[in-house]
C-alpha cells in the first residue's frame, strides 16, 4: 500500500501574480504620490500667500485706524512751522487721537539698520538696535513701519518718547507710494473725477483722501508681486472746514 | 498539508494598497480644500479693500450720481478682475439707500460681496 504525502512548505506568489501586483501597486502609488506632492506644494504656496495677505490686513487696519482719527490743531501762535499733515511720495506723518492721547505718527517703508526677521511684526523695536538677518537681507523687501511720538517730542524735535513698530513685512522695495487729494465743495456734482491727486501734501489742513499703493514681494513672481491700492478717506467734515 | 510559511495573498496586497491610496487621497483632498479656502480668502481681502475704497468715495461725494452710474465697469489695476455695481433707492429728500456689490469671476460659485448703507445727501433729491 502506497501512501502519498504532499508537503507544501512554501506557498508564495507566482511570478505572474507578483509582476501584476507590482505593476498595479506602482501605478496607484505613483498617481497618489503625484497628487499628494502637488497638494503639498500648493499648500506650502498658499501658506506663504496667506501670511502675506494677513500682513496686508494688519497694515490696512493700522493705516485706516490712524488716518480716520487724524486731527487738526492750530499751532500758528507758538509753532508756525508745525504741519498737521506732512505727505511725501514715500511717507507721511500726521497727528492722530489714540487711547494714550494725541500722538504724532509717521508711516514709511524701510529697514531698521538692515533686515528684520518676520517674527518681529507687531513688536515695537528700537531703531538704533541692529536686527540684521542674513536670511531676509538678500531679498528686495522692506517693512512698513509706524513711528509714534508724543506731541511734545514732535514739537520740540526730541526722541525721548518715540517708538517704532513694524506693521508689515515683505513689501517690495520702494513700492510703498502715496498720493493725496484735497476736498472740493463740488464733489457731489462731479464725483470721483473731481478728486485731484498729488504726490505731496504741504497744505495746512488735512487731505480728503490718502491713496496708498504697495506691492508685496512674491518669490514666485519677483517682478510682478501682489499689488494693492487702498484709498483711505479722512473725515470729509474736517476737510470741508479747511476750504 | 503543512502550511509553515505563507505570504500575503495577491488580494490582500492589493486591498492594502487601495486602503493606503484612499487615505492619502483624503489627505490630498483636504490640502486642496485648504488651497481653495486660501484663494477665497485672498479674493475676500481684495474685495474688502475695494468695498472700503468705494464706500469712502461714496461718503465723501455724498453718493454722487456720476460715480454710481459708472460703477458697472471693471475696475482699474490692481483690481481689474473685479466689478462693482450699485443700486440706489431714495429714502427721503436727504437720505439715499445704496447697495454695493463686488463681484469676481473666480471659483465656483463665483464670489461676491455685497452690503447696503444709507448715505446723507445735503442737496435735495
Amino acid at each position: 500500500m502506497k501512501i502519498k504525502v504532499v508537503v507544501k512548505l512554501i506557498n508564495g506568489f507566482t511570478l505572474v501574480e507578483l509582476l501584476l501586483g507590482l505593476a498595479i501597486s506602482t501605478i496607484i502609488g505613483l498617481s497618489v504620490y503625484n497628487m499628494f506632492w502637488q497638494a503639498m506644494k500648493l499648500d506650502d504656496k498658499m501658506r506663504h500667500v496667506h501670511e502675506s495677505y494677513t500682513e496686508v490686513l494688519m497694515a490696512d487696519y493700522a493705516l485706516s485706524h490712524d488716518l480716520e482719527n487724524a486731527i487738526k490743531l492750530d499751532f500758528s501762535g507758538s509753532y508756525p512751522d508745525a504741519k498737521n499733515f506732512d505727505g511725501q511720495k514715500t511717507e507721511f506723518s500726521f497727528l492722530t487721537k489714540t487711547p494714550k492721547g494725541i500722538k504724532h505718527v509717521r508711516y514709511y517703508s524701510g529697514l531698521l539698520n538692515g533686515a528684520v526677521a518676520k517674527s518681529m511684526i507687531g513688536r515695537v523695536v528700537n531703531e538704533s538696535s541692529n536686527l540684521a538677518s542674513s536670511a531676509t537681507g538678500a531679498l528686495p523687501i522692506e517693512f512698513l513701519l509706524r513711528q509714534e511720538s508724543s506731541l511734545a517730542d514732535w514739537l520740540n524735535e526730541t526722541t525721548s518718547n518715540t517708538s517704532t513698530q513694524i506693521i508689515a513685512a515683505g513689501f517690495k522695495k520702494e513700492s510703498f507710494n502715496c498720493q493725496y487729494a484735497s476736498f472740493s465743495k463740488d464733489l457731489h456734482a462731479v464725483g470721483s473725477k473731481g478728486i485731484d491727486y498729488t504726490d505731496t501734501w504741504d497744505k495746512n489742513g488735512l487731505p480728503l483722501v490718502v491713496s496708498c499703493n504697495f506691492v508685496l514681494y512674491d518669490p514666485k513672481k519677483p517682478e510682478e508681486g501682489l499689488a494693492f491700492k487702498r484709498d483711505i478717506f479722512l473725515s470729509p467734515v474736517l476737510s470741508y472746514h479747511d476750504e | 498539508m503543512n502550511k509553515a510559511r505563507e505570504g500575503f495573498m495577491l488580494l490582500e496586497a492589493i486591498l492594502s494598497v487601495v486602503i493606503v491610496s484612499i487615505c492619502l487621497t483624503f489627505i490630498a483632498q483636504s490640502l486642496l480644500t485648504n488651497f481653495r479656502t486660501g484663494v477665497r480668502f485672498q479674493e475676500m481681502v481684495r474685495s474688502f479693500m475695494i468695498m472700503e475704497n468705494r464706500l469712502g468715495l461714496l461718503y465723501a461725494t455724498s453718493a454722487s450720481q456720476e460715480d454710481l452710474d459708472s460703477n458697472a465697469q471693471p475696475l482699474d489695476k490692481p483690481y481689474d478682475k473685479f466689478t462693482v455695481t450699485a443700486q440706489t433707492n431714495t429714502v427721503n429728500d436727504h437720505l439715499e439707500r445704496v447697495g454695493l456689490t463686488v463681484d469676481w469671476p473666480v471659483g465656483k460659485p463665483e464670489g461676491y460681496l455685497d452690503l447696503t448703507t444709507i448715505i446723507y445727501n445735503p442737496d435735495e433729491n
